[in-house]
């Protein structure tokens, strides 16, 4: 800065003190302010556009019902995927397709009832157990050391699970007559499940569990799940487990545990199929 | 149930329920009862009419409990008849846990009435007995799952139902029968229920 220049007025310690004023003064009328507008949304940078907020996720008797239907079809799509493994000898085909037969008769009631109830069906396969459970099974029998064990694994995983599902939704539903229709199939796919376990395990060894009959457990826990018509004293609503595939590297196979429905598995009022 | 017998069972139980039930006393004494019987879980109070549905739930579990326990009286020692007889006191304990009243109160009519066929000294007629007998439980549960309207009171239901609805496909095969995917997974049974909730 020359000396014919004019004296700037502000300098550096001026404008920073300003500019503190300038915030303080702004921070007391913001405080002092009445009748302010203005969204509650988080602060926007740039242009990008407004978010749509998700639809509120209502769970009522009709979602819980449009969920287990989902669950029919999940159950048929796995079948489907095992039989065309084609690793079924003729009559272990034909009791999967009494099973499908049965899945596909459980979904034309519930649609029934979903009707009744004002709703409307779900006649496809649950997105969330497509993605995240079915998919994932079939990609690790792909490359399996036995697809015949894991395929019936699978199956009476499956069976389980919708088991379980229809036990857990007597406490969610409402309507004490569809907690009757409900377990009416439930007991359809209890006993789908027994049967798998007796032909996995073999009789009379698959009949109950040791445990329950006074016997201790194994020391060393077995590779697959072992599996018995009557697991328990009570039916269980907790998670199925399942393993299938070839070990991996570290002689890992694969292993899930299949949930009953929750948020993420529901099918909601705006899903379709 | 599936056969002549068993459809004769149900209707003398229907009568000797409805003696039993129709008694002003016991109907006054299930009222108090019910005034103190409180889910666990929800809070929800058991009202009188879910109360006699689970005395009646829990009386049939323990004429199944004694049913087995003949058997295995009679001479037919199989584990598993033992087992069986387990589950169904561990029912009858599941309700009086959930409703606050002892197991001691067996259905006596469906214990006399199938009795004898429990005391067959073979394997094979008691476990086609047996599956007889779990089929209707099955259906009884289902048909009560209907009538109660403590949410509650239902799970306690169905997580029994779930495993009788089990005991069917392993009796059917210790029966002989476990090719016939007929008996294996479908219930034909009739409900066992007092004539007033039939």
């Amino acid at each position: 800065m020359s000396a014919a220049e004019p004296r700037a007025t502000f300098d550096r310690r001026q404008l920073l003190r300003t500019g503190g004023l300038t915030l303080s003064l702004g921070a007391i009328i913001a405080a002092c302010g009445e009748d302010r507008a203005g969204g509650t949304d988080p602060g926007r940078v740039g242009e990008a556009p407004s978010v749509t907020p998700l639809p509120e996720g209502t769970v009522d008797d009709i979602v819980l019902l449009r969920t287990a239907q989902s669950l029919e079809h999940s159950a048929i799509d796995a079948y489907a995927a095992a039989r065309g493994l084609d690793v079924l000898s003729a009559h272990q085909d034909a009791i999967a397709q009494r099973f499908v037969d049965d899945h596909t008769g459980h979904s034309v009631a519930l649609g029934g009832f979903i009707t009744d109830a004002g709703g409307e069906e779900f006649a496809c396969a649950n997105p969330w157990v497509t993605r995240r459970v079915i998919t994932p099974i079939f990609d690790a029998i792909d490359d399996s050391d036995d697809p015949l064990r894991d395929v019936l694994n699978v199956a009476h995983a499956l069976e389980s699970l919708a088991a379980a599902s229809y036990q857990s939704l007597v406490g969610s539903l409402t309507v004490p007559d569809l907690r009757m229709k409900i377990m009416q199939i439930g007991a359809d796919e209890n006993r789908h499940a027994a049967a798998l376990a007796i032909a996995i395990t073999g009789a009379p060894d698959g009949y109950v569990s040791p445990l329950l009959l006074g016997e201790t457990a194994p020391e060393e826990e077995p590779e697959f799940p072992a599996l018995w018509a009557v697991p328990s004293t009570f039916g269980m609503v907790s998670a199925v487990e399942l393993v299938v595939g070839a070990p991996n590297e570290e002689g890992q196979r694969f292993s899930i545990d299949l949930q009953t429905p929750a948020a993420n598995t529901f099918v909601y009022a705006d899903q379709s199929c | 149930m599936t056969h002549t017998a068993e459809g004769d069972a149900a209707t003398s139980v229907s009568s000797t329920r409805r003696g039993l039930l129709g008694a002003s006393l016991a109907g006054a004494a299930l009222s108090l009862v019910a005034g103190r019987a409180t889910s666990a879980s929800t809070g929800e109070r058991v009202n009188a009419a879910d109360l006699e549905l689970l005395l009646f739930a829990q009386s049939l579990e323990l004429a199944a409990r004694d049913l087995y326990a003949a058997a295995i009286t009679a001479g037919t020692d199989d584990p598993l008849f033992g087992f069986l007889a387990d589950q169904h006191e561990a029912y009858a304990q599941g309700i009086a846990s959930f409703i606050g009243e002892p197991a001691n109160a067996r259905d006596d009519a469906v214990y006399d009435e199938l009795e004898a066929s429990f005391t067959a000294f073979d394997r094979t007629s008691v476990a086609t007995a047996g599956y007889d007998l779990e089929s209707a439980a099955v259906a009884t549960h289902t048909e009560l799952l209907a009538l109660l309207e403590n949410a509650d009171g239902a799970k306690v239901i169905a997580s029994m139902l779930a495993m009788e609805a089990r005991h069917c496909v392993v009796l059917a095969d210790m029966s002989g029968r476990g090719d016939d995917l007929n008996v294996l997974l479908v219930n034909t049974a009739d409900p066992i229920l007092p004539e007033e909730l039939s």
